[in-house]
């Protein structure tokens, strides 16, 4: 599907691509589906209310270049995308074709799902707003605006089956409609409500919609929640502590295990072949206080691999990248997983990087470390935090954050963005567990030394650089590839930058105006390809010499030779 | 979050609206409805409109017997409505309006209108405004003052109707209503959301197929000016910001497939007025609450504004209503507290350890203990004898913080008390 006639071509077909999927479990002949589908073709142009993306289309996510359906395209995670319209030759005329103004100014960090030409964004308070895509003019707005408990962050909904759902701070998982933004059934997702929220996009997978809590610097134990989509009931639940009996239990000292974190925070990756999800898991609590919880606090700062075929979840593997964590070096980066090619031969393997600055790449059968690459300044990272206070590097909001990066099959490499920060800690002598506050035995590091970032181009073959550009702020905007030899990503001071993905010159450079924290994605309609962004407010990633200016939350569109 | 639902504003609440004169609302662009230039021709059309009848008015009051002067006024006020580049143009001393007259901007906006929603009304001004000339011309040709006063009077009464009156129930029509319930009345810049929505971030204007529902205001900007007289049909006050909604949200069910009830409910004048678009702090009836413990000195309080104001205000809000960061004084803060079952000895050591949360620590013993004085004494906490203790202290552990007596923890927004 290289081509903007034949994604156009197959536009007609989408809305019925659930009855496409029906056939196909009938097992009729090619001959007869292609007269089916020709009889369905012929009364396309009806309207239709919102249906779909359904299972079929995750699945396929990868073949269709118009639209994006999960929040990093595929259910590997990895945003590349096919396609011929945008390349390194003409990226220079690349135009702002639309901006909408996020009402509710905040800390973005949206990832859009984009939908038969509607696109779904959120704010950092849970607002959530469809678009068309095309315009970048407002179909409607759902208001949430709940009880913040430490800080407002939303990473994004779920599109799936005429739904839209939104995971939210005070704990709740809706569904509303996705033609009109009202609500269908809103149910309570997390249990403790005081000291758990949701900031992560729900997942859709099958008939259910999975979902990690954020009560990993509060005082809770991190656990995934598989929701039954069609009421919000609960079909299974994964911990990611261990508890007694379990294996893994005996790497928590006393009852340290019970306030242990490792929350799942961020994006997951999923085979649908084999049923296997993989996430990345938080760091331990309290976060500066490692003497509360003697031993490595498994499955803390690990990747793990489950199967989730069944409703009784079955840990695979795990990979754990810190063992007994000081510092909330957590591997925020959702895990990719990427057919790469390591010391010459084709490997599946998945990428993951860490605050502490470590990119990772694992073999995705077991787990075991292929590379490792340091791709932020690291400094007395065996250091715990002392009472007198010391600096190590990175700062909690460095190394590699969570809009994580992507792989390029045509050249080999993971891309991915860093920061380069140091952070003086100082830890106490007590963890005082106080619901609905900081469960931390210290105080977050002060900022301390450089404050830069990198965007690192990683050879998979042997996980040297390929190349390195230096930004002069952090850089949390994951990467963006196109086939033709691009890669987008967004810094802290607001500036969006297209890459030739080969020698990592700089191709195109727009100022937003405001923090870019929110991974890029791309879609095309009537012919026309386009690059899509929020920014907003730094939030929690502020850093003293950013912009003072801030020109507010927005969602910016680009095309070719379109727009001002 | 609570929504306060009150009574309907009485009439002095809407002069009080009106009084506010310009618009000076956050310059965000957005998705633009009506194009800059019919926005200008429906204000210049009223300018134009107010102008003549201003002349009308003045001529009838006189108590002159030269007919020259009563011409004179009629040439003024028929220029203003036909305007310099009419041939019906007079030149006249002391005219006033513009080139194109209240016809012409009228004409012009007729020509755009299309299916616009507020074609029919201006359709309905531009008869108006031609009867109204009709009548001038009349008057022109008065034999005396009695036949001038009559057509005088006549072209008063259209001219009126053109600008647009308040019907019973205070809904307005002519140009002041397609100002105040269309696209027309959203001024160039400003922020539009969707009308059918609850409205979002404010300040902002929620349009629906070009009819204007409401106006969002923000409640902690300071003061904010209406761009024109509104006709409300109620107000609603939320948290952080004010709603007033214009006479189309009686058309909610039909523009957007469903009644707004919740938004519909009446709102009081006293909360409008308590509300009037000052920030929230120095504008709350609410007082210490003297059943209260009193933690520390008011000087004290005063000292821990600044430190607040210089570290703090980014994550936590200039009015502690929280942005990125929770709220930490109020309703929800309060309400919050109580069910986690805080106390202000809590609260001391979560400050003292982890704020501000990008360098902890970074303030001394006394900077600590004035900066809670200030959040206890925004929260409403009486100032007493008793400094706020520098150091961690037993006594703080057993006072438990939550909604005091006297603060009306139902209210947002007087859960909050102002720290001068």
């Amino acid at each position: 599907m290289n081509d903007a006639r034949d994604r156009h071509n197959e536009r007609p077909l989408r809305p019925f691509s659930r009855a496409r999927s029906y056939l196909t479990h009938l097992k009729l002949s090619p001959l007869a589906l292609a007269v089916a589908a020709a009889s369905l073709a012929g009364s396309a142009t009806l309207a239709f209310a919102a249906t779909g993306p359904t299972q079929t289309d995750y699945v396929n996510a990868a073949n269709d270049a118009a639209d994006w359906v999960l929040p990093a395209r595929t259910y590997s995670g990895n945003r590349y995308v096919e396609e011929q319209e945008i390349t390194p030759a003409n990226v220079a005329t690349l135009k702002q074709s639309w901006k909408f103004q996020i009402p509710d100014d905040s800390p973005i960090e949206t990832a859009p799902i984009i939908w038969h030409g509607t696109m779904y964004v959120t704010s950092a308070h849970d607002d959530v707003y469809a678009l068309d895509a095309k315009t970048g003019s407002l179909k409607w707005t759902f208001e949430d605006h709940p009880h913040v408990i430490a800080f407002a962050a939303n990473r994004g909904v779920a599109v799936m089956d005429g739904k839209v759902f939104v995971a939210t701070l005070d704990g709740h998982l809706i569904a509303l409609d996705a033609d009109t933004g009202k609500k269908v059934w809103d149910v309570v997702g997390v249990h403790d409500t005081k000291n758990s929220f949701y900031t992560m996009a729900p997942v859709p997978y099958k008939d259910k919609l999975l979902l990690g809590a954020s009560d990993g610097d509060w005082g809770g134990i991190g656990y995934v929640t598989a929701f039954n989509a069609k009421d919000g009931s609960r079909a299974w639940e994964w911990k990611t502590v261990p508890g007694p009996g379990q294996k893994g239990h005996a790497t928590w000292s006393g009852d340290s295990w019970k306030r242990g974190g490792a929350a799942v925070w961020s994006g997951v990756a999923i085979d649908p072949k084999t049923d296997t999800l993989y996430m990345s898991l938080g760091n331990p609590q309290p976060d500066f206080l490692g003497t509360s919880r003697k031993g490595k606090n498994l499955y803390s700062d690990s990747v793990v691999a489950l199967n989730i075929g069944s409703n009784e979840p079955k840990l695979e593997w795990y990979s754990q990248l810190i063992p007994h964590d000081t510092h909330d070096w957590d591997p925020a980066m959702p895990p990719v997983l990427f057919e790469g090619k390591v010391d010459g031969k084709a490997r599946s393997l998945v990428g993951v990087g860490d605050k502490a600055g470590t990119f990772w790449i694992l073999d995705a059968k077991d787990g075991k470390p292929v590379h490792k690459t340091p791709v932020s300044f690291q400094l007395n990272q065996g250091e715990a935090p002392s009472a007198g206070g010391n600096v190590a590097c990175p700062n909690t909001n460095g190394g590699v954050e969570f809009n994580g990066g992507t792989y390029d099959p045509g050249t080999n490499t993971f891309f991915v963005p860093s920061t380069n920060q140091c952070g003086e800690w100082k830890s106490e002598n007590r963890a005082v567990y106080l619901a609905g506050q900081f469960y931390l035995g210290g105080g977050f590091p002060k900022l301390v030394g450089p404050s830069t970032g990198w965007f690192n181009g990683v050879n998979v073959d042997n996980g040297v650089f390929s190349w390195r550009h230096p930004f002069e702020h952090p850089a949390n905007g994951g990467a963006l590839v196109l086939s033709t030899g691009i890669v987008f990503t967004g810094q802290l001071n607001g500036i969006f930058d297209a890459f030739d993905t080969k020698t990592g010159k700089t191709l195109w450079s727009f100022d937003t105006g405001s923090s870019i924290t929110a991974p890029a994605a791309t879609y095309a309609m009537d012919g026309t390809r386009y690059v899509v962004v929020a920014s907003g407010q730094p939030g929690n990633l502020k850093v003293p010499d950013l912009p003072k200016e801030n020109k507010g939350s927005m969602v910016s569109a680009f095309a070719i030779g379109t727009g001002s | 979050m609570p929504v306060r639902r009150e009574r309907a504003p009485r009439r002095r609440c809407v002069a009080a609206a009106t009084s506010l004169a310009l618009l000076a609302l956050a310059p965000w662009s957005a998705p633009v409805f009506a194009a800059t230039g019919d926005r200008a021709d429906a204000r210049g059309a009223a300018t134009d409109t107010a102008a003549a009848i201003r002349e009308v008015v003045e001529a009838e009051a006189s108590t002159a017997t030269d007919k020259a002067i009563y011409v004179a006024a009629a040439h003024r006020a028929l220029n203003a409505l036909v305007g310099r580049g009419s041939s019906e143009y007079v030149e006249t001393q002391g005219t006033t309006g513009d080139a194109l007259g209240a016809l012409g901007h009228v004409n012009r906006l007729l020509a755009h209108g299309g299916n616009a929603a507020w074609t029919q009304p201006v359709e309905g001004v531009r008869v108006n405004l031609t009867v109204a000339s009709r009548h001038l011309d009349e008057a022109l040709k008065a034999d005396g003052v009695d036949e001038f006063q009559v057509a005088a009077s006549d072209a008063l009464a259209n001219l009126q109707l053109a600008l647009g009156r308040a019907s019973e129930m205070g809904s307005l029509g002519g140009l002041k209503g397609a100002l105040a319930w269309s696209e027309l009345g959203v001024p160039e810049g400003a922020m539009v959301v969707s009308g059918c929505a609850r409205p979002s971030r404010a300040p902002a204007y929620g349009v629906v197929k070009g009819y204007l529902m409401f106006v969002a205001l923000p409640l902690d900007h300071g003061e904010v000016r209406l761009p024109q007289e509104m006709g409300e049909r109620s107000l609603s006050v939320r948290r952080d910001y004010i709603v007033i909604h214009t006479p189309a949200i009686q058309m909610e069910k039909q523009l957007c497939g469903h009644a707004g009830a919740p938004d519909l409910a009446p709102t009081a004048a006293a909360a409008f007025e308590r509300a009037t678009l000052v920030p929230v702090a120095a504008k709350t009836n609410a007082k210490p609450s003297a059943g209260a413990p009193a933690l520390y000195k008011s000087d004290q309080a005063q000292a821990g504004r600044k430190v607040f104001t210089e570290s703090c205000t980014s994550c936590h809000g200039t009015n502690l209503q929280g942005t990125g960061a929770p709220a930490i004084a109020g309703n929800d803060f309060l309400k919050t507290a109580k069910e986690n079952g805080w106390s202000v000895g809590d609260i001391r050591y979560v400050v003292v350890s982890n704020m501000p949360l990008n360098a902890p620590h970074s303030l001394n013993d006394q900077q600590y203990a004035d900066v809670l004085a200030y959040l206890l004494a925004s929260n409403c906490y009486p100032a007493g004898n008793t400094a706020f203790p520098t150091k961690d202290s037993n006594k703080l552990d057993g006072v438990k913080l939550g909604p005091l007596n006297g603060v009306r923890p139902d209210d947002a927004k007087l859960g909050t008390c102002a720290v001068k």
